[in-house]
């Protein structure tokens, strides 16, 4: 890569107490992320995909440090802000911006739009031209300038989402990370507010780390992909090459189970159904953590943890049987 | 078909989608416009009570004593020939001053007390909530004469204590709503913004407990009522000869046989302000859960 990562995450670790016992607390603790490494470079948007509970969310508050992680670092432009407190994190905080997954719990429903906005855009610092600020902000998004004076109540999911990035925007953040920003709207508006994110990151070449349960979703904005898997991240690659050919039998279920439209492709394509269920994430199984529902975990899968390391240039996975182009052809 | 769809699609992205909220006035007025009119009338009479008085409030006429209703004094009068009209609107006056007094204290401590400690948690949360247990557990009545005993009868003197008693009530309800909030999205945004945890509790988190407030402020508004009657009653609130509730119903007491007519009214007339408040308490925590949701 050309230029130092924006963002370098290392070894990133967040565990909680297991919620509404704290009798059990020391017993069980939930591996919300574990062990985590990955970096994001200037101008790229990294993708991360993951079923419902994996630490996506909690990675994300991490990242943009409204949670305190346990153990490992984060990096933000050189800087390490792993444990800096709240107070001390001020002056970051116009270029770290988070968009959140439910429109209808992030905007205060007793505020209007024009003061939501205004909080954020206080960021910039310069104190006039706010009102052109603002309709400026408003018309990125999408959005007429008299939504300025509705109360979040009076908007849809859709418009509300729309504020709530342009929140994001507002103080001109270097790095944008996106929690799901779509999984809670109607389908039906999924794909505005997808294109709109699009067309953002190509107008202003945003940096972005864009999180999803939905490889789909994920495709049409990401550079790079990231999986996780029980708090782990077991792959990494480019976009590209990912989605057709993913190293991690857990990436190669995944992407089997998104539906194609082209029927000679669909033909090629095995259906893989995972075994199980998701295992709790308080006792992650030994070694590989995905080797229980694995239909090629052997015993070494059970016992030693792969790490994440690179299999072939630019895609890295943490497997011991990682699907190389050769390991398919035996399988077939 | 067509034009369903076609319709639909366009409204959206034009105008704001306004969905009409019923407004406050318009829901009580259907829900208990006996609430309303009550208390609607309770206040008016406390805002207006000496514009409207046909007679003084104070001025005796020992020759007018004991009179029952009639054209003259449409209430009758007591036992100093004073017209009982005019009395109970210079009480109406009285009791909203004492419920403005509690409310004030009790709401602004309370709140206070329980935002910080629901907002902040931890070891803020720990000592706050003991003290407001502590309050609780004092006696209303015996606060109030320490109080009313090493200052002097009075009415502001009597509600200070009324008022302390109330706030262990609003900072319950702030902590609750604190607590609900504390990790709600919006919240968290306002932190990603860089707001100190003060900062968001003022402006993000005690916006959005301003109804469950004003519903405590109107039952504890009827106990300060309550209070306030019974405490004149003691002698420990409004000194004679001016009207209150509580000292007219001492009056009446002695007077009983002969003047029965006196104690009715005062007695029908502060447990209708006090119904009239506990009514609007209930029909504004039904408004508030209906436009929650
Ligand atoms: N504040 C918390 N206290 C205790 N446990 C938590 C907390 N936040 C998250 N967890 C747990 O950590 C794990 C990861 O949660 P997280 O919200 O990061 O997952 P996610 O991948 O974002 O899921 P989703 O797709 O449902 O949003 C879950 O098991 C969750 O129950
Ligand atoms: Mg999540």
């Amino acid at each position: 890569m050309s230029a130092a990562p924006l963002v370098r995450i290392q070894h990133l670790t967040k565990h909680f107490n297991v919620p509404g016992s704290w009798l059990a607390r020391g017993k069980g603790k939930v591996h919300a992320v574990d062990d985590v490494s990955f970096e994001i470079f200037e101008g790229e948007t990294l993708g991360l995909v993951g079923e419902s509970g994996c630490g996506k969310s909690t990675l994300a508050r991490c990242v943009v440090r409204l949670v305190e992680p346990d153990g490992g670092a984060v990096l933000f432009d050189g800087e390490d802000i792993t444990h800096r407190s709240m107070r001390s994190l001020r002056p970051l905080r116009r270029r770290l911006q988070l968009i959140f997954q439910d429109p209808y719990a992030s905007l205060n429903p007793r505020h209007r739009v024009s003061r939501i906005l205004s909080a954020a855009l206080q960021l910039r610092g310069s104190g006039g031209q706010r009102g052109e600020a603002m309709n400026e902000l408003l018309r990125r998004v999408g959005l007429a300038h008299y939504f300025a004076e509705s109360l979040p109540r009076e908007l849809s999911g859709g418009q509300r989402q729309r504020v709530g990035i342009a929140r994001a925007l507002a103080p001109e953040p270097r790095l944008i990370v996106a929690d799901e920003p779509v999984s809670a709207l109607d389908v039906s508006v999924r794909a505005g507010v997808l294109n709109l994110l699009r067309r953002l990151q190509r107008e202003l070449r945003l940096t972005m780390l864009f999180i999803s349960h939905d490889l789909g979703v994920i495709r049409h904005v990401s550079d790079r992909i990231g999986v996780m898997y029980l708090g782990k991240l077991v792959e990494l690659a480019d976009a590209d090459v990912f989605y057709d050919q993913p190293l991690h039998p857990y990436s190669e279920a995944l992407l089997s189970a998104i539906p194609v439209p082209d029927p000679e492709a669909r033909a090629t394509r095995r259906q893989i159904v995972l075994k199980g269920d998701v295992p709790s994430p308080i006792a992650p199984p030994s070694g590989c953590r995905f080797h229980p529902r694995c239909a090629f975990a052997q015993s070494i899968c059970a016992t030693q943890e792969p790490p994440l390391r690179q299999h072939l240039p630019g895609r890295l996975a943490a497997c011991h049987f990682p699907r190389l182009p050769e390991s398919r052809a035996d399988a077939t | 078909m067509t034009e369903l769809s076609s319709t639909t699609a366009s409204t959206p992205s034009a105008v704001p989608a306004r969905r009409r909220r019923q407004g406050l006035v318009s829901y009580l007025a259907r829900r208990s416009p006996l609430a309303l009119l009550l208390v609607s009338l309770f206040l008016f009479a406390a805002l207006f009570g000496p514009l409207l008085a046909p007679h003084s409030m104070t001025d005796t006429d020992l020759s007018q004593a004991n009179l029952a209703p009639n054209a003259g004094y449409w209430l009758g009068t007591d036992a100093l020939g004073r017209d009982v009209l005019s009395r109970l609107l210079g009480s109406a006056g009285v009791a909203a001053q004492a419920m403005l007094i509690v409310v004030a204290i009790g709401g602004v401590l309370g709140a206070g007390l329980g935002l910080v400690a629901g907002g902040l948690g931890g070891i803020t949360d720990l000592v706050v909530s003991r003290v407001t247990e502590i309050l609780q557990g004092f006696p209303t009545i015996l606060i109030a004469i320490v109080i009313v005993a090493l200052l002097s009868p009075s009415l502001t003197n009597a509600m200070i204590a009324v008022g302390l008693a109330a706030v262990p009530d609003f900072a319950r309800i702030a902590r609750s709503v604190a607590i609900q909030l504390r990790d709600r999205e919006f919240i968290q945004a306002a932190r990603g913004l860089g707001l100190s945890e003060i900062r968001i509790l003022l402006t993000e988190t005690l916006p959005n407990m301003i109804g469950p407030l004003i519903i405590i402020a109107s039952f504890d508004g009827a106990q300060a009522i309550m209070w306030e009657a019974a405490l004149s009653f003691l002698g420990l609130g409004v000194q004679p000869p001016a009207p209150s509730f509580g000292s007219m119903l001492r009056d009446a007491q002695n007077y009983l046989n002969i003047n029965p007519w006196l104690a009715i009214t005062v007695g029908v007339v502060v447990s209708a302000i006090i119904l009239g408040l506990n009514l609007l308490g209930d029909a504004l925590s039904d408004f508030y859960e209906m436009s929650e949701r």
